[in-house]
């Protein structure tokens, strides 16, 4: 189920604290990311659609339940260390 | 009751000049209508309207010379007839009629200065015993109406007709005395032309078109000849008197024969509207039904070109910028609906609290109503079909107008559609057909979700404005992860956890986060709504009944029903029916449900139940509206393509007036 577990390269500044979380797309895909406890989840997201090969705004992020938007941080949310998200492809209707 | 008339019929006409004038021109099958009325009344006042006197007056001057005036008329016919193109062969039918009606004209019975010319030319048709006789029964009937009103219709359209005629009358006037001014050779420069004028009208209606026709013609050719001499100098003149004059002059004649027009139109029933016409506009009529009738039109010619001008102008002054008026014709579309379906309840439910609209849909008996028949709607329930509020719809148009542009997209990047930005999220819904491409007006759930929160907000207000307080709606966003979360629940049923993940939450009313309601499930809330993406790409709408278990689905698209498309539509919602139990057991105390694996029932509701979206590309508008329409507790009633326009309007200014695009 799990392909690709990775953990984000980038080192981080070690002075703030620093949060990894795990972001779990169609129950195929997986990565880990670590970003600090401060920074706006966007760029989170911005990783994740690049990391899973999806254009920017498909998916849609959710943790807990609720829909998480791009200006949230971690530290809003109350996350802990490995916890997950879940990414879902965006839906659209039309006719 | 006459300028009661008089206003009414201005209301009438004002609003719409443009049609009505179009409406003149093709019309004229109308004018027909007269005749059968004047025709079977008994003439009275032949005598007095018909004055001997004129009998020799006729068509003397008319000569041979015919051959050079048509063609002189030629040419200026054709601008003539590109105007008229449309009354030309609706008159063919009514020559008679029109003959009619230029005898008419000279009786003008109102207007004293056209009596008196009037009656000159009558004298000529006294030969003409007959026509004579039917103007004069047309008039006598007229009187007759007026004085004894004996019938009601009869005099209501005879005042009508009065009441117009004297505009037109005025404008005859006009015409005549102003005709310098118009460019009417005829009219005011010699009075001689105005007998001749008058001796053409006259001619026509006699029975021996042929005569009349050489007698016009031998006018038209001298006038022919006259007019280019004429109109010269007229113009010339007019232009150093004053070109506003003209212009205004001009316009006031339209008007007055748009008026007069309308007025025929409506009135339909009298001869004598066409009298009072303008005698330009009669002779127009007249003439081309004929087949040889090329010399009467030359009078007409110099006039009709200038007509056309002149409608022309108006033309371009009127319309404004047809955004607005589309706009205006669409709400009046929307509140004529209203008014024609929205019905004060039978009980006289009152608006009390303070909701503008005093007005109340009607619960009716068709389906979708039918579930709530013995609910009474909420006081404080809204007209959701109402127009745009204009305040409403001004901050919108304002808040676009800031909206920053959208960063160019990144060259190297597919370009994918989103409504994520702010600009691009109210174009989508509120852009008008045509759309750039055909799926551009297609909702995201972004819509979804800023329409079903503004209808949570709603549900929290107090009173609440939908028909029972035990309502919830199913925050969008989650149910996209409902959906994605079916997929594991589809195959392995037993593994899906229910706690902890947001299903918890959800039942407990705290979603979504924003706008928690708090609401638990079957303790507060027995019916949920939302909007479920089915198919990949199509909107619907559902209702659960929690305590029946039961799952409504209103498909705005439901096209050719198959098992297959059956089968379709209850896999997409087996999420729900097959899911909720599961969620239900795990998060309800059981002292409030007795848990039970039993997936809810489904069905979707036919096409009888559900208006259908037979342009396609808006399911999403009608999920949501059918979603509010539910939660209301109204029929569906309204909410239709005609209208569609105007809904999404209506739904882009109240996102924004109730919070706005919140991803």
């Amino acid at each position: 189920m799990s392909a690709a577990q990775e953990d984000d390269k980038k080192p981080g500044d070690e002075g703030e604290a620093q949060i990894i979380l795990k972001v779990k797309a169609q129950d195929r895909f997986e990565a880990s990311f670590r970003m600090k406890r401060s920074a706006q989840l966007i760029k989170l997201m911005n990783a994740s659609c690049e990391r899973f090969c999806v254009d920017f705004n498909s998916f849609v992020f959710f943790f807990d339940g609720c829909r998480l938007l791009a200006g949230q941080t971690p530290d809003d949310l109350d996350m802990k260390d490995g916890d997950e998200i879940e990414a879902v492809l965006n839906l659209r209707g039309g006719p | 009751m006459m300028k009661a008339a008089v206003e009414e019929r201005l209301k009438v006409m004002g609003i719409g000049k443009n049609p009505q004038n179009k409406d003149n021109l093709s019309n004229v099958a109308a004018v027909q209508q007269p005749e059968p009325l004047s025709s079977p009344q008994p003439n009275t006042q032949q005598k007095s309207v018909y004055s001997p006197l004129f009998a020799e007056t006729p068509g003397k001057d008319m000569g041979p010379s015919a051959n050079f005036s048509k063609e002189l008329d030629k040419e200026r016919r054709m601008k003539r007839n590109l105007a008229k193109e449309f009354g030309t062969h609706a008159e063919d039918e009514c020559a008679n009629v029109l003959d009619f009606i230029y005898v008419s004209p000279a009786k003008a019975t109102k207007a004293e200065d056209l009596r008196r010319r009037s009656t000159r030319n009558r004298t000529v048709k006294d030969e003409d015993v007959e026509d004579k006789k039917k103007y004069v029964q047309a008039e006598a009937v007229l009187k007759k109406k007026e004085k004894a009103a004996a019938k009601r219709k009869a005099v209501a359209s005879v005042k009508q007709k009065q009441s117009a005629l004297k505009k037109p009358i005025e404008a005859e006037l006009m015409n005549e005395e102003q005709a310098e001014l118009m460019n009417e050779e005829k009219a005011e420069l010699k009075k001689q032309e105005d007998d001749n004028e008058k001796r053409k009208n006259i001619n026509p209606p006699r029975a021996n078109v042929k005569r009349c026709k050489v007698e016009d013609s031998g006018e038209g050719s001298e006038f022919a000849e006259d007019l280019p001499r004429r109109s010269m100098c007229n113009r010339t003149v007019k232009d150093e008197d004053a070109e506003d004059k003209k212009k205004v002059v001009q316009a006031e004649a339209v008007l007055n024969r748009k008026e007069k027009a309308a007025a025929k139109r409506k009135v339909a029933a009298s001869a004598e509207l066409k009298n009072q016409e303008a005698d330009n506009e009669k002779r127009k009529n007249i003439t081309p039904p004929r087949a040889n009738v090329k010399g009467c039109k030359v009078d007409d010619s110099g006039e009709d070109s200038e007509l056309a001008e002149v409608l022309a102008d108006e033309n371009e002054i009127l319309p404004e910028s047809p955004l607005e008026s589309q706009e205006l014709v669409r709400s009046a579309v929307v509140k004529e609906y209203l008014e024609r379906t929205v019905k004060l309840s039978p009980q006289g439910f009152a608006l009390s609290e303070g909701t503008s609209r005093p007005v109340f849909p009607y619960i009716g008996d068709n389906g979708t109503t039918c579930m709530r028949k013995n609910v009474e709607p909420s006081s404080a329930i809204y007209d959701l079909l109402a127009p745009v509020d204009p305040t409403l719809l001004d901050k919108l148009m304002q808040h676009i107008s800031r909206v920053p542009p959208k960063p160019p997209a990144p060259a190297k990047k597919r370009v994918v559609r989103s409504a994520a930005h702010e600009g691009d999220f109210y174009s989508i819904l509120i852009l008008e057909r045509p759309w750039p491409h055909s799926q551009y007006g297609w909702l995201f759930d972004n819509h979804i979700s800023a329409y079903i929160n503004v209808l949570i907000k709603r549900s929290m207000r107090d009173p609440t404005q939908f028909w029972t307080k035990r309502i919830a709606f199913i925050d969008p966003w989650f149910l996209s992860k409902w959906v994605d979360d079916y997929k594991q629940f589809k195959i392995k049923p037993n593994m899906m956890k229910f706690t902890g993940n947001g299903y918890e939450n959800l039942v407990r009313g705290k979603l979504p986060v924003n706008f928690q309601r708090n609401l638990k499930w079957y303790e507060h809330v027995d019916h949920l709504y939302g909007c479920l993406p089915t198919g990949g790409n199509h909107w619907v709408a559902f209702h659960v009944d929690l305590k029946k278990e039961k799952v409504n689905c209103y498909d705005s698209i439901i096209g050719v029903v198959t098992a297959k498309s059956e089968k379709n539509m209850l896999d997409s919602f087996k999420l729900v029916t097959l899911m909720l139990p599961e969620i239900l057991n795990k998060n309800i105390p059981p002292n409030l449900r007795t848990p039970s694996r039993k997936k809810f029932a489904f069905r979707r509701r036919s096409r009888r139940f559900t208006p259908q979206n037979t342009q396609t590309d808006d399911c999403g508008v009608y999920a949501l509206k059918f979603v509010e329409c539910l939660a209301l507790g109204v029929s569906f009633d309204g909410i239709n393509d005609e209208n569609i326009q105007g809904l999404r309007l209506k739904m882009a200014a109240e996102i924004l007036d109730e919070g706005g695009n919140t991803a």
